[in-house]
């Protein structure tokens, strides 16, 4: 399957404009979609899970016209939201089934034998008869993505989902992810650029709406090659760096900045060669360096 | 403490809700004071509109009304660092508990203080309204002003705020604080009960929250001058309730005071048992084969969304609290079930629904206004909307399986209140549960006009997709329906939403008359209801575009998708409109209240000079009726003699016409009709021929009531099928200007320039004109009577005197009665399925005519017939009549008639469901009063 989006314009009543000629080619597999808060990731990823509308432009899922025909698209879709509740004192095998059903599994016994089998899948088996509105923030996440696999959907988005989760969650979300992204288009929008580094082969980055890079992570990590140096300096020189070479990141390291610069040639003063990661892509593009 | 005070009156007095309800009270109350179109818990009556004690009424009343607003006020200032999220900031800065606490709540209960004003401004500025008559005020008495804001709206205020304002910052939750006003109503209800009897006062007097109960007991001896001079002062058992109140109130707010604390309560983690899991798993292999997923509409799909939806009301700890209060509010007015004056009645099954409608359905419709709105925002409140509207689920399914669950959990509501209906009878050892009855008033009439509610209240919240205006609409709505029809003068069930016949269920005759127009109206109002379904459905929001012209274009292509269907529903409504509208508008004609008005001005202006116009007298009759119970209709012709026993002669005569027959012919041999007024229903023949003194003339009226199709409302309960009961009056024309017919209301007399009146003539001996008639008539005086009336062959008919004999003919049931004595000229006619219990007590007839369900005290009535007679002929003079009946009727009509002719008319409860007689003497503390006859 191949999602084709181009040229998507949104434009919120406040004058925000969230989403700016949004062009993008998406086929099976994880596809990361990076960017700071606000960026419009989750305007794109509502927009493609038929929640919004779009001033201009055409999503294509195949030949459904993701815009205008929402119910096929609804038919194919999972879709886990950046934040999402649930009902009160309903269990988590209740609520499974309540949105099975809502996603048309008329047999009861089939539509039982699912849901287990995605509880099951999800490490919530032993957690099923408990209420979802009691689950911890990780157990939380996976309940998010079991009711996101309900029907073997073909196109998968899920909205920053691992915000909060601890890193031994993390990995058991990732877990889950990477075993169904094989043969369906799964879109993943974070803002923790580790996210797309472990899991996705393509990948887009977006900011103030527009999409700032698109194409696989090693295209990306290559525009970049040979151009990202770091060097430790203390918190007094920081400013004084800042104004003479293009910082793209500093972070502290044993509580003094690290700083990585971006430059087309060795910039000498003590900064050495630093290995390219998605990160520096990431600031390099948003601070529109490449 | 005083920058807490200051700071919420700052907040408080620039904000719009402040204005808004003062302004509210204003308006109403202005309204009250202004016109009688407008009342507040009740007219006044005679007492001049701005009386001191009417101004402290209204700040009674009004301080109940201001309820919710004072909920609106505590609620939010109580909360508004939670719901904002500022308490973290506020609790960890160094202020002292007491000011905090004590602060905000003087700096609330103050500001709530202030829409209650509105009463008096309200009622300063209501005389100066155009429309207002002069003649209704006295000058201002400020003491009635400040005795109303001493003795209630201040003190209610501080009371309701102590509770609510304790409710919130205790558990932080609107539905608390909501279900703590409802509970001072309901105590406020529960003392209503205690009022009723005059032993138990006292505690009714303790008992109200508000202080009414004793202002009113207090009041109920005041004459209207004192009302006119003085409110009810504050002393008495006023006083001792205020005082108990106010303490209690005042201890509530320290204790919780005491427990109050800026730590956070420790959120409590259910420790949940850890249950082993037995159930296998039954597979870590998915399956192969795909699952069957329908994409279509499925009833087994949407019965378990209704489910669901149903649950989750029904489930929720608030819907239970609310219907627990109202269950409560239920059987505390079923168990102080008396009948009148103290004594015990049969609690029959539409006493028991009555009473069920008086004291639970304002809870219904309370839970119908929030219910609606929480289940429109229940996903959205959970957040779960944005997975629910992604899923294929077609939105229709989700619409409807709301609206059913709401209907269906009021369905499941009223169930309950029948079954304690039911225990209720049983408890009082009564064993006639008309469960249909129960099912037909309860889960089919009031469902379905519940159920239009429901319709609307959930248009509103989809269509305005803002939960407080939609709740505000939606109230808006509901108040303005109940009015806005009459005042704009318009009287058809047909544009006032959800509106049905009132009707009357009675033992005799069940729904009888009044079933063809529930049935249409219902069916009206349901398919009207389909349509609007329609529309709430295209304007369903799913995702997140808000904005207006998304919505419409949405709306637009579901309607224009669904246009088939719509269309087929539009026809539907407009073929049924029709045919109500040519039922009640071209078949049958009714006159709106003031077009009524109207033609009751007309007629005195017109008429009024003919009042003392001279004119024969009847002095006997010749009656031949045919009912026709089953067709409500009723054909007579009846012959009737006049005397001129004036010295004048006369030379036309004037007849006011009964308005009920649809076709009143008049023959009088050598006359001509001069004037035929049909709008006022006013004729006048010219005689060949004056009558002179002691002159007769026979005159035929041939009348006929034939009901066609059905009305609007039932005008005619008289006619119907088991339990026809008329008068003489309502068939036959009688003689000359009828006063009657005259505006009585002394108020709208002056409102419609018409002349001052007297209710009674002067006593004055030398008042021939008004002495020379009974209160009976003006144009008869003892009169014979003879009757031949006939009706279906399951009925017995009923005319005055005896029975002379009764045949059978034309598959009808024939009477001829005849009267022994001259009698008053008032006496009515009678058909029904009776049953007769009869007794000889010297040679009186002793009859009582009665239904089988109510046979109870039969045996009673003709023992008390008797002794009655007995004594009553021993001590103060002769029986004139050969029988003495009672009769039963239904009860569309409160009334008894009693010794008119030699009978009496009575309506249900008055003695037939009483449970407690006293059989020794066969009297109760009243009686029967027996007939008095001619002297």
């Amino acid at each position: 399957m191949i999602l084709q989006i181009s040229n998507l314009n949104k434009q919120y009543s406040n004058g925000v404009i969230a989403l700016s000629d949004v062009s993008l080619t998406i086929g099976n597999g994880m596809f990361g979609l990076l960017g700071p808060n606000g960026a419009g990731k989750s305007s794109l990823m509502r927009t493609l899970a038929t929640l919004q509308e779009a001033d201009s432009g055409t999503a294509m899922l195949d030949d459904i016209d993701v815009l205008n025909n929402k119910e096929a698209v609804r038919k194919v879709l999972g879709y886990l939201p950046q934040e999402f509740g649930v009902y009160p004192r309903t269990s988590a095998a209740d609520l499974m089934e309540h949105l099975a059903l809502l996603k048309g599994f008329g047999n009861r016994s089939e539509r039982r034998e699912m849901v287990n089998n995605l509880l099951v899948k999800a490490n919530l088996w032993e957690h099923r008869k408990k209420s979802v509105s009691s689950y911890s923030g990780g157990m939380r996440q996976r309940f998010g993505i079991a009711q996101c696999l309900i029907g073997s959907p073909k196109l998968v988005i899920v909205d920053e989902p691992t915000a909060g989760l601890d890193p031994g969650e993390r990995n058991r979300f990732y877990n889950i992810l990477s075993e169904i992204g094989e043969n369906i288009i799964v879109i993943l929008s974070t803002h923790i650029v580790q996210d797309v580094k472990e899991l996705c082969t393509h990948m887009a980055i977006m900011d103030k709406g527009k999409v700032l890079f698109h194409g696989n992570t090693d295209d990306a990590l290559e525009q970049i090659r040979d151009k990202v140096w770091e060097r430790k300096v203390t918190k007094a020189e920081l400013a004084g760096f800042q104004g003479e070479y293009n910082i793209i990141s500093s972070k502290l390291v044993g509580g003094n900045p690290l700083i990585h610069a971006f430059s087309d040639t060795e910039p000498g003063n003590g900064f050495v060669k630093a290995e390219e990661n998605l990160e520096d892509v990431f600031f390099a593009k948003i601070n529109e360096l490449v | 403490m005083w920058k807490f005070i200051r700071y919420e009156w700052k907040l408080w007095l620039k904000s719009p809700m402040l204005w808004i309800f003062l302004l509210i009270n204003t308006l109403l109350v202005m309204g009250a004071v202004s016109s009688d179109n407008v009342t507040i818990g009740g007219g006044v009556g005679s007492v001049n509109k701005n009386a001191p004690y009417v101004v402290e009424f209204y700040y009674g009343v009004m301080s109940l009304i201001c309820l919710l607003m004072t909920t609106a006020f505590m609620n939010s200032s109580a909360n508004r660092d939670f719901t904002n999220g500022m308490y973290q900031f506020i609790f960890t800065s160094p202020i002292k508990k007491r000011d905090y606490y004590f602060g905000k709540f003087i700096g609330a209960s103050t500001i709530a203080i202030i829409p209650l004003l509105g009463v008096s401004i309200g009622s300063l500025i209501g005389p100066f309204m155009p429309w207002a008559q002069p003649e209704r005020y006295g000058a201002v008495v400020w003491n009635g002003h400040l005795q109303g804001l001493i003795c209630f709206g201040i003190p209610n205020t501080l009371i309701a705020a102590v509770l609510l304002y304790v409710l919130a910052i205790t558990f932080r939750s609107n539905i608390v604080s909501f279900i703590g006003a409802m509970l001072l109503l309901v105590l406020y209800g529960v003392s209503a009960g205690f009022t009723r009897d005059i032993e138990k006062e006292w505690l009714a007097n303790l008992l109200d929250p508000f202080g009414f109960r004793p202002e009113s007991i207090m009041a109920k001896y005041m004459t209207v001058d004192e009302k006119n001079a003085h409110g009810v002062s504050l002393g008495g058992a006023l006083l001792i309730n205020r005082i108990i109140w106010l303490v209690i109130s005042a201890l509530i707010l320290t204790l919780v005071y005491f427990k109050f604390s800026f730590t956070l309560k420790n959120q409590k983690i259910k420790k949940e048992k850890e249950k082993k899991d037995d159930e296998v798993i039954q597979t870590n292999e998915p399956k192969d084969h795909a699952y069957t997923i329908i994409h279509r509409f499925s009833f087994s799909a949407l019965w378990y969304l209704i489910r669901f939806e149903t649950k989750a009301i029904i489930k929720n700890p608030t819907f239970i609290i609310i219907v627990v209060i109202g269950l409560i509010n239920l059987i505390v007015s079923l168990t102080s079930f008396t009948g009148r004056y103290g004594t015990d009645q049969y609690p029959v099954t539409y006493d028991v629904i009555g009473t069920i409608q008086g004291s639970f359905y304002l809870f219904l419709i309370g839970i119908i206004t929030f219910y609606s709105g929480v289940l429109v925002w229940k996903e959205r409140d959970m957040k779960i909307n944005e997975i629910q509207d992604s899923t294929p689920v077609q939105t229709a399914m989700l619409f409807v399986s709301k609206l059913i669950a709401m209907v269906f959990s009021i369905a499941l509501i009223l169930g309950l209140t029948i079954i304690i209906g039911v225990i209720t009878q049983s408890l009082f050892g009564y064993y006639r549960f008309q469960l249909d009855v129960y099912i037909k008033s309860l889960l089919v009439l009031d469902l379905l006009s519940f159920s239009f509610l429901v319709v609307i209240a959930l248009f509103f919240h989809y269509l305005i997709n803002n939960r407080y205006i939609a709740y505000f609409a939606f109230v808006a709505f509901i108040i303005l329906n109940q009015f806005i029809w009459s005042a704009l003068k318009i009287s058809t069930n047909m544009v006032k939403f959800g509106a049905t016949p009132s009707v009357v269920y009675s033992d005799m005759n069940g729904f009888g008359p009044f079933v063809p127009s529930l049935v249409w109206f219902n069916i009206y109002w349901f398919v009207f209801s389909v349509i609007v379904g329609f529309l709430i459905y295209s304007f369903v929001l799913r995702g997140q575009e808000t904005g207006l012209r998304h919505r419409l274009g949405q709306s637009k292509y579901i309607l224009v998708k669904n246009k088939l269907v719509i269309g087929l529903c539009v026809i539907v409504f407009i073929l049924c409109g029709s045919f109500v509208y040519y039922n009640t508008k071209v078949l049958n004609k009714y006159d709106s209240e003031k077009e009524l008005e109207n033609k009751q001005v007309d007629y005195e202006k017109q008429y009024k000079k003919y009042e003392k116009l001279v004119q024969p007298r009847f002095y006997k009759y010749n009656y031949n009726i045919d009912i026709m119970p089953y067709d409500r209709s009723v054909v007579a012709t009846v012959e009737a003699w006049a005397r001129n026993i004036s010295t004048t002669p006369v030379t036309e005569l004037h007849f006011t016409l009964p308005t009920i027959p649809d076709s009143v012919k008049i023959l009088i041999r050598g006359s001509k009709l001069k004037l035929n007024d049909k709008r006022l229903h006013y004729r006048i023949y010219t005689l060949e021929k004056p009558l002179q003194l002691n002159d007769s003339v026979l005159i035929t009226f041939n009348v006929s009531k034939m009901t066609r199709g059905f009305e609007n409302e039932v005008s005619f309960t008289q006619l119907t099928q088991n339990g026809t009961f008329f008068n003489n009056i309502d068939i036959i024309p009688t003689f000359g200007y009828n006063k009657g017919y005259e505006i009585g209301d002394k108020n709208k007399r002056v409102k419609l320039k018409l002349p001052k009146r007297l209710r009674m003539p002067k006593l004055n001996e030398n008042d021939l004109a008004s002495r020379a008639n009974t209160y009976i008539s003006t144009d008869a005086d003892w009169v014979e009577v003879n009757t031949t009336i006939s009706t279906t062959p399951d009925q017995i008919a009923i005319a005055p005197g005896s029975l002379i004999r009764s045949w059978k003919a034309n598959g009808r049931n024939y009477f001829n009665y005849r009267l022994d004595q001259k009698s008053l000229d008032f006496y009515s006619f009678i058909s029904a399925r009776y049953l007769v219990a009869r007794k000889k007590w010297k040679d009186i007839d002793l009859e009582v005519y009665y239904i089988k369900e109510h046979e109870y005290n039969v045996p009673n009535m003709l023992l008390s017939l008797e002794k009655s007679l007995e004594y009553y002929t021993a001590n103060f003079g002769k029986y004139y009549h050969r029988q003495c009946r009672i009769i039963e009727f239904p009860r569309y009509s409160g009334f008894a008639q009693v010794a008119m002719s030699p009978r009496m008319i009575l309506t249900r409860c008055f003695m037939w469901l009483r449970m407690r007689w006293d059989t020794s003497t066969g009297r109760t503390r009243y009686a029967v009063p027996v007939c008095r006859g001619q002297k």
